[in-house]
């Protein structure tokens, strides 16, 4: 199991090489110049081709690719993301509190949505067909098929304006978590409570639920056995998951005015604040490896089958 | 032919193909069918209600919602369409030939397949957009680089199943080239799952790229387009919040039709899940590639 | 004549609930003590539904009716904890794949005790030797070994001989033997049948052979029951049936296995191979 996870953990180190390369070289793709951008993001009346040239070499930018590339590297390990473009501060200053806002928003709902997944997956599972299954999933099918936005703009409508029990943007304290925690609950639960209800079901249906019960075993060893193995894929569904709400809670933030990452983001992307940017797309890129390595790490752990191969 | 019989057999999702199918038409023949231009600045009928002349009534530069909400159509449907189907070809070409060639051609793409699925999708789009400036044509070319490689993957695996079936093995040793393999005896049976694998992305991408035009980073003003016209509403979201209604509910009528749709597509390609749906083989330790790469806007 | 039967069942119907389709009409059997039936017939004739019916284990959404009685004790008037009693100890089945029969993320060895628990009241010690005793009497070399293993370190073969042991710890009345030997490759199947014959002789209990492998049906089964259709066609002792079948459907049965035998026999040159 050691040798499995240094083996895995040394796969990530050149994914990672690959990854930051593409986001040091995403600049590139940009259709001006960021010598230009800069001057424009500061304010520069006339910007002359001696301006230009002037600020490309105070940005290093007239060095060869791979030394550029290198040096960035060098710095982003210690979290130097260099300075915005717009305010001058320093990207970690700017982007460090923002994703732990992000990050916090997502634990918990992440957590929202392991447990009423789950409880609704099995619930739904066990009463396959009855009505409780049906209307369940007839609600979970129309709540996946409304943006999130216009659901957002529903509740803050009807919880903060015309009920004033919640506050409409911020986060100020626990009750500005309601809201958007509840937004991106509803748009994700519903898809994960679908594959941990299919695996239970397929695990029901299986030989070894028959056998344990020609054998006399009780309903409830065989529900734990059933259990099991459906959690099984539960783990690493949510290993995926957390990383993929860290990255698309950009909507709900927006809307909430939430500090996080997404609200930053949105905000540089309208300025062309490049640095921001990249230090985003790297750090979530990042966080999404690493998650998903962790995830990957732990299902082996739990499940015999897979522990197999190694 | 026969899975279109199939489908219409089951009532949702024959009503879901004709909405499908009725946006469709209505978007394209927008100019006929709308009553009024829609970027039509009506200052006298600021936010007045349901009219003869203006059914859905008019917005806050008194433009009518109704013309609005048809032109909407082509940027958030007709051309999220149109994205769709050119990330569908780039990675079914792609994953045509990793699945069919196998060895060192698959090798090579899944390895760049895996490179590109190690980005958050919606990350990367919001990436793209950031660099090359906002607007719906970037947001397009961002997610056709950025999905292509899940496609990709989830073709060959589809045809990798195929391309080990007897008839071509046999069809091999006949001497028949690639080509003729893979037009003749894949592609008609790899073609409805890629129907219901694409109409499946298909909602989620509608709402993703709406959700970025409600940011501000798609279509620019005065262009209409469903998530254009709820980002404006919201700016007098609290004194009338009747104005986030209609395109709102457009997109929630589309987007279950899209998704009943596909699992209509999808039970009519495989019959067994029509007669009981737990035989659905999600094996244990497996996550069926189709829920993993959606994701919600 | 009655009291001389283990198993009786009669008229038996097996319907999906929903759709109303008849899977199963109207079959009849006994089963005396000792005997071992066999049922054959194509897949989709309902064989395995009627093995299952007489446990009361089809998934739900199936309904059945007809009298079925183990002993004399008419099993539908059970409850479903008493039900529960029945499987197992008087009950026991062998399922067609070893390799899904197991709970995966368990060691073989939990299933066996803990079935044992349910049934009898030894403490672990003496649960342990009775199992250990059986599996190498059934040809497994390291019981201890095996116990400690996952459904997927065994081979199905190896996981058919668990089974087996295991049914011959409970001594039940009836063993009931679902394609025991399809998902095996030939020599591991004539293996596993000859432990099938040695279960026999040991315990002394009825057993019922799912099989469409004729070969193997010839050499353990007294009476052969030939379903088609959810309909049993033919009901004979094994002798004639092979000898001289009077429904067309078993002589095309049987016909056909002896046709392929023949080819086989000339292609290996060898007719002592067929038999297998």
């Amino acid at each position: 199991m050691l040798g499995y996870a240094l083996k895995r953990i040394g796969a990530v180190i050149p994914l990672l090489v690959v990854i930051s390369f593409l986001t040091f070289i995403l600049n590139g793709l940009s259709p001006m110049d960021p010598a230009e951008v800069v001057l424009h993001a500061q304010g520069v009346p006339t910007i002359t081709e001696d301006l230009i040239a002037a600020t490309r070499s105070e940005l290093g930018m007239d060095r060869p690719l791979l030394a550029r590339y290198w040096d960035w590297l060098l710095s982003c390990l210690q979290l130097d993301f260099g300075s915005s473009y717009v305010s001058g501060k320093p990207v970690w200053s700017l982007l460090g509190p923002a994703l732990m806002n992000t990050l916090n928003l997502t634990l918990v709902s992440s957590l929202f949505i392991i447990v009423l997944s789950i409880a609704l997956g099995i619930v739904c599972a066990l009463r396959e067909g009855k009505w409780l299954d049906l209307s369940v999933r007839s609600v979970s099918f129309l709540l996946t098929s409304m943006p999130s936005y216009w659901l957002s703009a529903l509740m803050v409508w009807y919880f903060s304006v015309k009920l004033d029990l919640l506050p409409t943007s911020g986060m100020d304290s626990h009750l500005s978590y309601v809201l958007p925690v509840a937004v991106i609950v509803i748009g994700y639960a519903g898809l994960y409570f679908r594959i941990i209800r299919s695996s239970m079901l397929s695990n029901l249906n299986e030989d070894y639920v028959l056998y344990g019960r020609a054998c006399g075993l009780s309903e409830r060893s065989l529900t734990i056995q059933v259990l099991r193995n459906s959690l099984q894929v539960a783990v690493s569904v949510f290993g995926l998951a957390i990383p993929v709400i860290l990255g698309s809670t950009v909507v709900v933030e927006n809307i909430f005015a939430w500090p996080g990452l997404g609200t930053l983001t949105v905000n540089s992307i309208l300025n062309r604040d490049f640095p921001i940017i990249q230090a985003y797309v790297l750090v979530l890129a990042v966080a999404f490896v690493l998650f998903n390595t962790a995830s990957d790490l732990l299902n082996t752990a739990v499940n015999p089958k897979l522990r197999k191969g190694i | 032919m026969k899975l279109l019989q199939r489908l219409m057999k089951d009532k949702l999702a024959a009503a879901s193909l004709c909405v499908v199918a009725a946006t469709l038409l209505i978007g394209l023949c927008a100019p006929l069918i709308a009553p009024h231009p829609p970027n039509e600045v009506n200052m006298e009928l600021r936010f007045s209600g349901a009219s003869w002349g203006y059914w859905l009534g008019n917005d806050h530069l008194g433009r009518c919602i109704l013309s609005r909400l048809i032109y909407g159509i082509r940027p958030s449907v007709l051309w999220v369409l149109a994205a769709l189907g050119a990330t569908a070809i780039i990675g079914a070409f792609l994953g045509f030939a990793a699945g069919y060639f196998r060895g060192k051609t698959d090798a090579v793409i899944m390895r760049i397949c895996d490179v590109m699925l190690s980005f958050p999708g919606y990350v990367m789009t919001l990436a793209i957009v950031g660099i090359m400036g906002a607007g719906l044509t970037n947001i397009l070319i961002a997610f056709v680089m950025m999905k292509w490689a899940w496609f990709a993957r989830v073709f060959r695996t589809a045809v990798m199943q195929y391309a080990d079936a007897d008839y071509v093995k046999f069809a091999r040793v006949l001497g028949i080239g690639h080509i003729g393999i893979m037009t003749r005896h894949i592609a008609p049976i790899a073609l409805p799952e890629i129907a219901v694998i694409s109409s499946g992305a298909l909602g989620s991408m509608i709402l993703q790229i709406s959700g970025l035009s409600f940011l501000g980073l798609g279509i620019q003003a005065p262009h209409a387009e469903w998530g254009m016209m709820m980002n404006e509403a919201r700016a007098v979201m609290f004194t009338r919040p009747e104005l986030m209604l209609a395109p709102g509910l457009a997109i929630i009528v589309l987007v279950s039709a899209v998704n009943f749709l596909s699992d209509g597509l999808q039970k009519a390609l495989d019959p067994k899940l029509m007669l009981s749906e737990k035989r659905a083989k999600a094996g244990a330790g497996v996550i069926p590639p189709r829920l993993s790469g959606k994701e919600v806007a | 004549m009655n009291g001389m039967h283990v198993l009786e069942v009669e008229h038996l119907n097996i319907w999906e609930e929903r759709s109303g389709r008849v899977l199963v009409h109207d079959s009849s059997f006994r089963l005396a003590q000792g005997e071992c039936l066999a049922i054959v017939g194509e897949s989709g004739s309902g064989k395995s539904l009627t093995c299952k019916s007489l446990m009361r284990l089809n998934r739900t959404g199936v309904r059945q009716s007809g009298f079925v009685a183990l002993n004399g004790e008419d099993l539908s008037k059970l409850s479903d904890k008493e039900m529960r009693k029945f499987r197992g100890r008087r009950f026991c089945m062998i399922m067609q794949n070893g390799m899904s029969a197991f709970d995966p993320s368990r060691p073989i060895g939990a299933h066996l005790l803990e079935t044992l628990g349910v049934h009898f009241n030894w403490s672990r010690a003496e649960m342990e030797t009775r199992l250990t005793a059986t599996m190498s009497s059934v040809g497994l070399k390291e019981p201890a070994v095996v116990m400690r293993s996952y459904p997927h370190e065994l081979s199905g073969g190896m996981l058919q001989r668990v089974m087996i042991s295991l049914a011959i710890v409970l001594e039940p009345d009836v063993i009931i033997a679902d394609e025991p030997t399809t998902a095996l490759d030939a020599v591991t199947a004539y293996e596993v049948v000859e432990q099938f014959m040695r279960l026999r002789e040991r315990l002394g209990s009825a057993m019922i052979f799912v099989s469409h492998d004729l070969g193997a049906v010839r050499r353990i089964a007294d009476n052969v029951l030939v379903m088609k259709d959810g309909g049993v066609v033919e009901h004979g002792t094994t002798k004639n049936i092979f000898a001289g079948a009077s429904h067309p459907y078993t002589r095309y049965l049987v016909s056909s296995k002896q046709a392929m035998s023949r080819h086989f026999e000339q292609l290996m040159g060898d007719a002592d191979v067929a038999k297998g």
